[in-house]
């Protein structure tokens, strides 16, 4: 096995408390800061040169096995290179700011904060007009007193589309609530009768009327109702997940489904982790359920329930998605278009952070650039955390990235507010980094960002996050075939000699080979080896134009 | 005054390059496990043809 033995070691918090003794003996403001800086950048260099022989070493390895590393993953790499980077800048930035900070602090910061907030807070253009009425003016950054009649002259051009935003004073925040107030809309709901439609359709081809509902149902509502904390919840929503895309749509195999889910504590820790052994023994369950019969009564009853689950498996694959995504899928017939409709808004801004010489655009826009290609990540496994639920809370993943993780709580309020630090960071970079040949960013392409933000928050903030079930992806061969290849694997990776290849025998022979070669309890490890394999093919990428919409089934997640 | 606000500073960024040596641990072993997922095809292929 190609066992990865990193050349550094794995978290270097040791090390960073060393530095930090090692700077204790620093009086000097000036002169720590300049030590800081000159330790960030060497801590910056050996871990990029980490990265840079880590990658050579496995490529190394890869070759001498034949074997080819994923370009996803050596990307990944490279996105850690660029965020050590934009880390380095930000604690320049940090340290170089203090000049700034101290003179600030002479105006009135508890007067500032507090009209921040009250600004903030204003629901409508209405209401701030009425606020601003009040406040009588608005001193702007650099000394201009705003008066509250201009002030209103310039907000009402701003609504009745007469003026660009940009007249208005960033004070306060007050631009950002005005191009907040004037860009909320609310969702199409037309859309979202039009995707119950296609939904239905989609489910009627699969003759599975509703399936796709299972999740949101009353029988596992009950299930979720048991669960004492959000993180039960969690994991009662993501075994649900994962049973309901192994079941079939038949009410017996729901019913069953439902029946093993009851018996499961989550507010225990015993079944925190979903493994291949325990996912074995409650797909297990299912078919003892559904079938009548015993697993473990006799090799013909364990061949019986494991041949079923075989039989459903193959050629499975997941993938997690929004609401509005599915829309499109389901209106263009394709699994996924080649265009999704933001590349060429995100290569704008893409150009723009890139411009500024950002060196963490990947940070800002995720894998945008992947994700809108012809292909699709399809998942082999449906589990928790990183499994495909998370990619669907997750979807879009670089709506998701920009935001740092609050689209995925579709947490609109502290999603702009992070936008909006970034954009205020890009502009007011640190001397040392403009003289290291990078710019600040403008006004007019900070509101291109925020105008971009705000278009697909739009589009996809109210978007629920969806799971697809993926099926005929590979060749379907009799399950007692694909069974008794993986019994043979099984034999041989734990040391037995086996001269076998069951395509050139007839089923009942197959049968007959893994009758006398496995016991039931055997089996049950057969199940796990596969399910591990199955597990492993993540973040395959297949091509679009190989997956019919009729082999898609889609599951509505428990919010 | 100044020297805590550089002391905080620097904890954060002794944080974040902490965070990016476990992300790049977690993706070199996602990668050696992909690679063993390849080994394990092999083995899986020469069963099927029979060598």
């Amino acid at each position: 096995m190609n066992k990865f033995e990193p050349t550094a070691e794995d978290i270097k918090k040791p090390e960073a408390q060393e530095n930090l003794e090692s700077l204790k003996g620093v009086e000097n403001p000036e002169e720590l800061r300049k030590q800081m800086m000159s330790k960030a950048e060497k801590e910056t260099d050996q871990f990029k040169k980490e990265c840079a022989d880590d990658l050579v070493q496995i490529e190394a390895r890869a070759e001498k096995d034949g074997l080819v590393v994923d370009g996803v993953d050596k990307e990944e790499l490279q996105t850690l290179n660029n965020e050590v980077i934009t880390a380095k800048e930000e604690l320049f930035q940090e340290i170089a700011a203090e000049k700034f900070l101290l003179s600030e602090s002479k105006t009135s910061p508890d007067f500032s904060k507090s009209l921040e907030a009250e600004i903030s807070a204003i629901k409508s253009i209405e209401e701030l007009q009425s606020y601003i009425k009040n406040i009588g003016s608005i001193t702007a950054a650099d000394g201009y007193v705003y008066k509250e009649k201009e002030l209103a002259e310039l907000i009402s051009g701003v609504s009745d589309g007469k003026l660009d935003v940009r007249y208005i004073t960033r004070a306060y925040g007050l631009r950002d609530k005005v191009y907040e107030l004037i860009s909320t809309k609310e969702l199409d709901e037309p859309i979202k009768e039009q995707l119950h439609e296609a939904t239905n359709e989609a489910s009627k081809e699969n003759g599975s009327e509703n399936f796709s509902e299972i999740l949101v149902g009353s029988d596992i509502e009950k299930v979720l109702d048991q669960c004492q904390s959000p993180e039960a919840r969690q994991k009662a929503i993501d075994l649900s997940t994962i049973l309901a895309t192994h079941i079939d749509a038949d009410p017996k195999e729901i019913s069953a489904m439902v029946h093993v889910l009851e018996k499961v504590d989550f507010n225990l820790n015993s079944a925190e982790e979903f493994n291949s052994e325990f996912l074995a023994n409650v797909l297990i369950g299912v078919e003892e359920n559904v079938n009548g019969i015993s697993f473990d009564s006799s090799i013909d009853s364990a061949l019986k329930n494991t041949l079923k689950i075989f039989e459903k498996q193959q050629g499975v694959y997941y993938h997690g998605t929004n609401a509005a995504a599915w829309e499109d899928i389901t209106k263009s017939g394709e699994i996924k278009g080649e265009n999704r409709g933001f590349e060429d808004d995100l290569d704008e801004i893409n150009k723009i952070v890139e411009g500024a010489g950002f060196a963490g655009n990947t940070e800002f826009l995720g894998w945008y650039k992947i994700n809108s290609s012809d292909k699709i990540f399809v998942s082999g496994k449906c589990d928790g955390v990183n499994g495909v639920n998370q990619y669907a809370k997750n979807s879009p993943e670089w709506l998701n990235v920009m935001t740092n993780g609050a689209f995925s709580r579709r947490d609109y309020d502290e999603a702009r507010k992070i936008v909006s630090e970034k954009i205020s960071q890009w502009q007011n970079r640190s001397q040392e980094i403009l003289d290291a040949g990078r710019r600040n960013i403008s006004e007019a392409e900070a509101d291109t960002i925020m105008q971009t933000f705000e278009k697909y928050w739009n589009k996809y903030g109210n978007a629920d996050p969806i799971v697809l079930k993926i099926t005929n992806q590979e060749e379907k061969v009799m399950p007692v075939y694909g069974l008794a290849r993986e019994v043979a694997l099984y034999l041989k990776v734990n040391g037995k000699n086996v001269d076998y290849n069951p395509e050139d025998l007839l089923p009942e022979e197959n049968e007959q080979f893994i009758k006398e070669n496995m016991a039931p309890a055997e089996l049950r490890k057969v199940i796990i080896q596969f399910l591990n394999y199955k597990r492993s093919q993540i973040d395959e990428r297949v091509s679009n134009k190989s997956i019919s919409i009729k082999d898609v089934v889609h599951f509505a997640l428990p919010k | 005054m100044s020297e805590e606000k550089y002391r905080k500073a620097w904890d954060r960024f002794q944080d974040k390059i902490a965070e990016l040596k476990k992300r790049k641990h977690e993706v070199l072993t996602r990668i050696s496990e992909k690679l063993d997922k390849q080994h394990m095809e092999k083995l899986r292929e020469k069963l099927q043809n029979h060598e």
